[in-house]
């Protein structure tokens, strides 16, 4: 009866042991794939509209400054400002300088986004706000669990995010080209994407911008292209989003980037009609190093 | 509340805990009174009504089996009543498996298929003479609505299982440890394997005419091992959780696919169905006791209600069918030590077969079938992520791995070690998902 309590508990014990390595080792990876361990000049922050625009290796090549690209599929503004914070309390951002955060007309549509981003982050609930925010969002016993088992944290996609890091991988990006014709047909009908405005997502946002303010850097608005089929579609309500990022340009550490009037055109370089592909993603890549490079 | 559920593991630490006591302490009666009222609980998560037909079927079966045994110890005929226990016992079965043909909103209340099955081995068994006529209705009604069985299985028969319910369990250590460890790898089969495997069938399934033949085929082989890890890993865990408490039930499944004819296939696929269907279909009809041409209508019945019992489309029909052919075919080819050859050719036919159990549209099932073989030399499409596939098929190839072994008679106890292993997977790429595919029938 012994030696069966010490197979249970041997049992247990090893499970948690292999359970905190794997998920130290898992953790380590996905540090590496945002960048979040490294000193980085640059920081990208942002959802799959900026992930798919930016290549980080062939920036960081062009500007000749390292980059962290901390951008997440799905993440609303109320995530981005969490991984904001997350970044800025970690001894890694002494060294950053500026910020390129992606932005858009519905950015503010907060319904829009996935309603489960909050688990993109449980493989970092061991840090303060993050945990907070964990707290906060997700079922007492997801987050019970989560806290207690580390491996439960991760998905296939940080998995993958992890060993990416591991292998210096961080290529994103897409194949294929954006249908048009079904676009206009989606336009004429009213069923295409519609601007809102979610005032708690703008409120903190400017928080986030203050956040970025006070730890003194350069903050760059970057306007990711949409079809602009789209744009001219509620053409009032893209006109307030667009006087309202160059009112905030107004500050002198802040500059808007719009890249819309460049490539919103340019249907070719978009695999949906608010993603680029491979081709739209090398161009803006080339254009964004220049605008850096004139800083 | 689902075996992979949080809900559950309280609902059964509270249930053995209670169980363990009343046992230990030889409160037979309060203790199958407790496990009745879990079991009730357990069935009522789903939908409160579901415990109408769970009473209905315990008490038709319950009062013609005590008329019956009255019966047979005055010599009395006793045909009627068996068949009338019949017949209003599968009334029901029948009018919700079918009704949905004229009502599609309505409901077929989960695990019906398999305790009315079960309700009826007893009925039936006491009108052979196989089995006593149980007469404390509590003991009866656990029988019925047992929670590891009620759901999916495996149908456990009235002279296995009424005799352990009023007897102090065999719970031992060695029996609680192994039940849990069978529990731990039922559910790797369905977290780890089976809704994985799930994501790719499900996304190439829904729309199969934008797929290359190849993804098709990929998608069938992944279905063959989805409906096997999912329904055995619920038997698995049934069964773990039976154990647990110190109760013996059925395997349902023996390395079904690591068989090389359709014959050893279906002594090792759904054991419990397959039996019943032998035992009291096959064997009522004559069996093999009858001339060749009998012969064929009796196994060909048998399999084309396996096919009905899982649903009254066509399509259930064809895959009942395609088995019958099958097992005819090897019958008259008199094949004798099958080689690996053979072996493949058994899975490729057993998979074209699930196609049409998953694709309820014949034409859709066809079509599928006939691409996969005629664009079979295509480039393979992933799915939404690649590597989430290729991760599913290195998990299946290692699961693969450790069946085969087993079957070779190599590592059959688990190590402390792989225990570890499995809870890690389960934790790591385990996806959660509230749904069997048995649940449905």
């Amino acid at each position: 009866m012994k030696k069966k309590i010490f197979i249970v508990v041997g049992i247990v014990l090893a499970f948690f042991i292999l359970d905190r390595i794997v998920g130290y080792v898992l953790k380590q990876g996905l540090e590496k794939y945002f960048g979040l361990n490294q000193h980085s000049k640059v920081l990208l922050v942002g959802h799959s509209q900026l992930m798919l625009s930016v290549d980080k290796s062939s920036f960081e090549d062009s500007i000749g400054k390292s980059v962290s690209k901390y951008c997440r599929e799905g993440v609303n503004i109320f995530d981005r400002y969490e991984m904001i914070r997350q970044i800025m309390e970690s001894p890694c951002s002494d060294s950053l300088e500026y910020v390129l955060y992606g932005v858009d007309q519905f950015m503010f549509n907060n319904a829009d986004l996935s309603k489960n981003s909050y688990k993109l982050f449980y493989p970092f609930m061991d840090k303060e706000n993050i945990d907070e925010y964990i707290y906060s969002s997700a079922p007492l016993s997801d987050y019970l669990i989560h806290k207690a088992i580390h491996t439960t944290r991760y998905s296939d996609a940080l998995i993958n995010s992890a060993l990416r890091g591991y292998f210096n991988n961080w290529n994103n990006y897409k194949f294929g080209k954006t249908d048009i014709e079904q676009l206009k047909k989606a336009v004429a009908e009213g069923r295409q994407r519609k601007i809102s405005k979610d005032v708690s997502s703008k409120i903190r946002f400017e928080e986030s911008i203050d956040l970025l303010k006070s730890h003194g850097l350069k903050i760059i608005l970057v306007g990711t292209p949409v079809v602009d089929i789209l744009n001219m579609s509620e053409s009032e309500k893209y006109q307030e989003y667009i006087d309202y990022m160059n009112q905030l340009a107004q500050s002198p550490d802040i500059e808007f980037w719009d890249l819309n009037p460049e490539f919103s055109s340019r249907y070719e370089l978009f695999f949906d009609n608010i993603h680029l592909n491979r081709q739209g993603q090398t161009e803006v890549n080339k254009y964004l190093a220049e605008k850096f490079k004139s800083l | 509340m689902v075996f992979n559920s949080l809900e559950y593991a309280v609902f059964f630490v509270i249930v053995f805990a209670v169980f363990f006591i009343a046992d230990y302490t030889r409160h037979i009666k309060f203790r199958n009174v407790f496990l009745l009222g879990a079991s009730y609980y357990f069935y009522a998560q789903f939908h409160w009504w579901f415990i109408g037909l769970l009473v209905y079927v315990t008490l038709i079966n319950y009062i013609f089996g005590r008329w019956i045994a009255a019966r047979i110890e005055k010599s009395q005929s006793t045909r009627l009543q068996v068949t009338s226990a019949i017949i209003l016992t599968l009334a029901q079965l029948v009018f919700f498996k079918y009704a949905y043909l004229a009502w599609p909103s309505i409901l077929l209340p989960v695990g019906l298929s398999f305790f009315t099955f079960q309700a009826l081995t007893y009925t039936i068994d006491i009108y052979r003479r196989k089995v006593c006529v149980e007469k404390n209705i509590v003991t009866f009604a656990l029988f019925v609505a047992f929670f590891p069985t009620l759901l999916c299985g495996p149908i456990e028969r009235a002279r296995n299982m009424i005799k352990q319910l009023n007897l102090p369990s065999a719970m031992s250590w060695n029996l609680f440890s192994d039940g849990l460890g069978l529990f731990i790898w039922g559910l790797f089969k369905k977290v780890v394997i089976a809704d994985r495997l799930a994501i790719y069938v499900n996304t190439v399934y829904f729309s199969p005419e934008n797929y290359t033949g190849s993804s098709l085929a990929l998608a069938a082989i992944f279905y063959s091992f989805q409906i096997y890890c999912d329904f055995s890993g619920y038997a698995d865990m049934a069964s773990g959780t039976a154990r647990m408490l110190g109760f013996d039930i059925i395997r349902n499944f023996n390395l079904p696919y690591c068989v090389r004819t359709i014959k050893e296939f279906w002594r090792r696929w759904n054991i419990s169905l397959t039996s019943w269907f032998t035992e009291y279909v096959y064997i009522s009809m004559g069996g093999n006791r009858v001339s060749q041409a009998r012969w064929i209508l009796n196994i060909s019945t048998v399999f084309l209600l396996s096919g009905i019992w899982h649903g009254a489309t066509w399509s259930f029909i064809v895959w009942g069918a395609i088995h019958a052919v099958l097992y005819l075919i090897e019958y008259f080819l008199k094949i004798k030590n099958p080689n690996w050859i053979y072996h493949i050719f058994t899975f490729v036919s057993v998979t074209v077969a699930w196609i049409f159990f998953r694709i309820e549209n014949i034409g859709e099932a066809a079509y599928v079938v006939s691409r996969i073989f005629s664009d079979i030399v295509s480039p393979i499409q992933w799915g939404s992520s690649t590597f989430a596939t290729v991760l599913t098929v290195a998990l299946l190839l290692i699961f693969v791995c450790r069946e085969w072994l087993t079957f070779k008679g190599r590592f059959i106890r688990r190590a402390p070690i792989e225990y570890v292993l499995l809870m890690l997977c389960i934790c790591l790429f385990g996806v959660s998902s509230d749904q069997f595919v048995y649940f449905q029938f």
